[in-house]
C-alpha cells in the first residue's frame, strides 16, 4: 500500500537502520544538509549525507539536498561545490543561518530553525520550539516532494 | 496517487528507518498501525 509513496528527509542524521531494501520501497530519500556561504560552514553530518547518497545512488532513489544562503556565491564556495561531483545535489536559497563561522552544531540545528538561537551550537529546547518572524521553521527542502 | 513525507532530524532519523524497516518489513495492522517490539533507538545527543 505504502510502497513507492513515501518521500522520505533525512535532516542531517545518520544511517542506522536503514538499507537499499527500505530505499527501493521508496518513492525518494533525500539526504539534506545545510551550507552558510557566509561563514562558509556545512552542517555537521554533510559529509555523510553526501556518502549516503553515493551509498544508495545506484536505487536511482537518494539524492542530495542543500540548503543554502541568500548572499552571493563565492569563488572558493563553487570549487568545493563543483569538487564535490554529485549530480544529484541540488541547491536551494535559504536565510542566513546567523551561525558564527565553524560552528557545525548550530548549521545542523537550520534544517528545522533558519535562525538557530546559539550561534555557537544547538540548542534543541529553543531551536525546536520557539518560531517567530525572526527564527522561522525551516520548510523549504519540502519543495523536492511537488510533484509537476 | 497518495504521498506520505516523512521527515526527521539528527540522530531522529534512526526513529524514522526503524520506523520505514518495520514497515517495509512487518507491514501494517488492519487499522494501519506499524508495531514494535524492541525499545526504540536511544534519544541523546545529536548525531
Amino acid at each position: 500500500m505504502t510502497k513507492g509513496k513515501i518521500d522520505y528527509y533525512n535532516l542531517d542524521g545518520g544511517s542506522m537502520y536503514l538499507s537499499t531494501s527500505i530505499v527501493n520501497s521508496l518513492a525518494q530519500v533525500i539526504f539534506t544538509y545545510a551550507y552558510d556561504s557566509r561563514i562558509k560552514t556545512y552542517s555537521h553530518n554533510y559529509s555523510s549525507m553526501l556518502s549516503l547518497t553515493a551509498t544508495y545512488s545506484s536505487t536511482g532513489r537518494a539524492r542530495s539536498l542543500r540548503t543554502y544562503t541568500r548572499l552571493p556565491d563565492t569563488p572558493s564556495t563553487l570549487l568545493a561545490h563543483a569538487a564535490l561531483r554529485w549530480p544529484s545535489t541540488t541547491e536551494l536559497n535559504a536565510t542566513s543561518s546567523g551561525c558564527n563561522a565553524g560552528a557545525t552544531w548550530c548549521m545542523h540545528d537550520t534544517v528545522i530553525n533558519q535562525h538557530p538561537y546559539n550561534p555557537n551550537t544547538y540548542d534543541l529546547e529553543a531551536d525546536y520550539t520557539q518560531f517567530d518572524a525572526n527564527h522561522p521553521v525551516t520548510t523549504i527542502y519540502l519543495k523536492q516532494s511537488i510533484r509537476s | 496517487m497518495v504521498q506520505i513525507l516523512v521527515s526527521a532530524h539528527s540522530s531522529g532519523s534512526y526513529v524514522a528507518q526503524e520506523f520505514l524497516y518495520l514497515l517495509y518489513t512487518k507491514g501494517m495492522d488492519s487499522k494501519g498501525i506499524v508495531h514494535h517490539h524492541d525499545s526504540v533507538s536511544s534519544l541523546g545527543k545529536p548525531t
